[in-house]
């Protein structure tokens, strides 16, 4: 079973770079809706990666959407729990950790393994994945494994979601 | 005497390297890993660009047991020598010949 990653639409990936790299890519908004709430409200749509505010979050998960990317990497245990109870994904977003640059690269890193950590013990799924918006954010299956064990993923996981979890965002 | 076992990784580059740059982009390079990866563990993973297959395409040596960290560092790099770049490590292997049958 092939790897997936799931990228802006604005990476222009075609078969030679997603064979490069590895991956089968899914595009927003081609593969699956992204939705901003500080840009937009909830459209109803199921298949969509949720981004916001942590409230605002927990009645996207209530509402039954398939994931949710959180803007920042603190621990939200009401969310964490609707997320559990309802079977929502949390997508951890590795670009945000590749764009940033030293002590706060460090300290995203702590707070993003701490929330795997949280998410996992609660029984969320979690996707790995780049959401990359340009090539220079894309990565190999092989970086964006080794970035996920670097956030305390086992290897066993790490693989599971870039393939399970990652597959049934997309298709 | 034991030798270390050590592994290649085939790494893809943002920008082009030109045939009168490679050395100093290889310690440009050893500097902007160094950063990434610590000088407490630098020695561990102890990075050496062996080979240029082109412009863009490069093979690193490095410890089996640096093989990890260097993928991952290679993911955050996106600055070399001032110059913007970004990395994409395409397949790793213990023989460097091995690296050449990368069809992509």
């Amino acid at each position: 079973m092939p790897y997936y990653d799931i990228v802006f639409e604005e990476c222009k990936v075609d078969d030679r770079l997603s064979n490069m790299l590895g991956f089968k890519v899914g595009t927003i908004p081609q593969n699956i809706r992204f939705i901003d709430l500080d840009k937009q409200g909830l459209s109803g749509e199921k298949k969509a990666i949720v981004s916001g505010p942590s409230g605002k979050l927990i009645s996207a998960a209530n509402s039954g959407v398939s994931a949710v990317c959180m803007q920042n990497p603190d621990i939200d245990k009401d969310l964490i729990a609707a997320m559990a109870d309802n079977g929502t994904v949390l997508c951890i977003p590795l670009s945000d950790m590749m764009g940033l640059y030293g002590l706060r690269r460090s300290r995203h890193i702590f707070k993003t393994a701490k929330l795997f950590a949280y998410a996992r013990k609660n029984d969320v799924e979690i996707s790995f994945v780049t959401l990359a918006r340009s090539r220079s954010m894309m990565c190999s299956y092989m970086q964006l494994l080794e970035l996920a064990k670097l956030v305390g993923a086992s290897e066993e996981y790490a693989r599971k979601s870039m393939k399970e979890v990652n597959k049934g965002l997309i298709e | 005497m034991m030798r270390d076992k050590q592994r290649y990784v085939l790494v893809e580059s943002g920008s082009s390297v030109q045939d009168a740059e490679r050395d100093d982009f290889s310690l440009g390079l050893y500097n902007a890993l160094l950063h990434s990866i610590g000088e407490s563990n630098y020695h561990r993973v102890n990075p050496k660009v062996v080979k240029f297959l082109s412009d863009r395409r490069f093979v690193v040596r490095t410890s089996l047991s640096g093989c990890g960290p260097l993928v991952a560092a290679l993911a955050m790099l996106k600055r070399v020598n001032n110059k913007d770049s970004y990395f994409y490590t395409l397949k790793s292997s213990g023989t460097l010949k091995a690296l050449g049958s990368f069809k992509y």
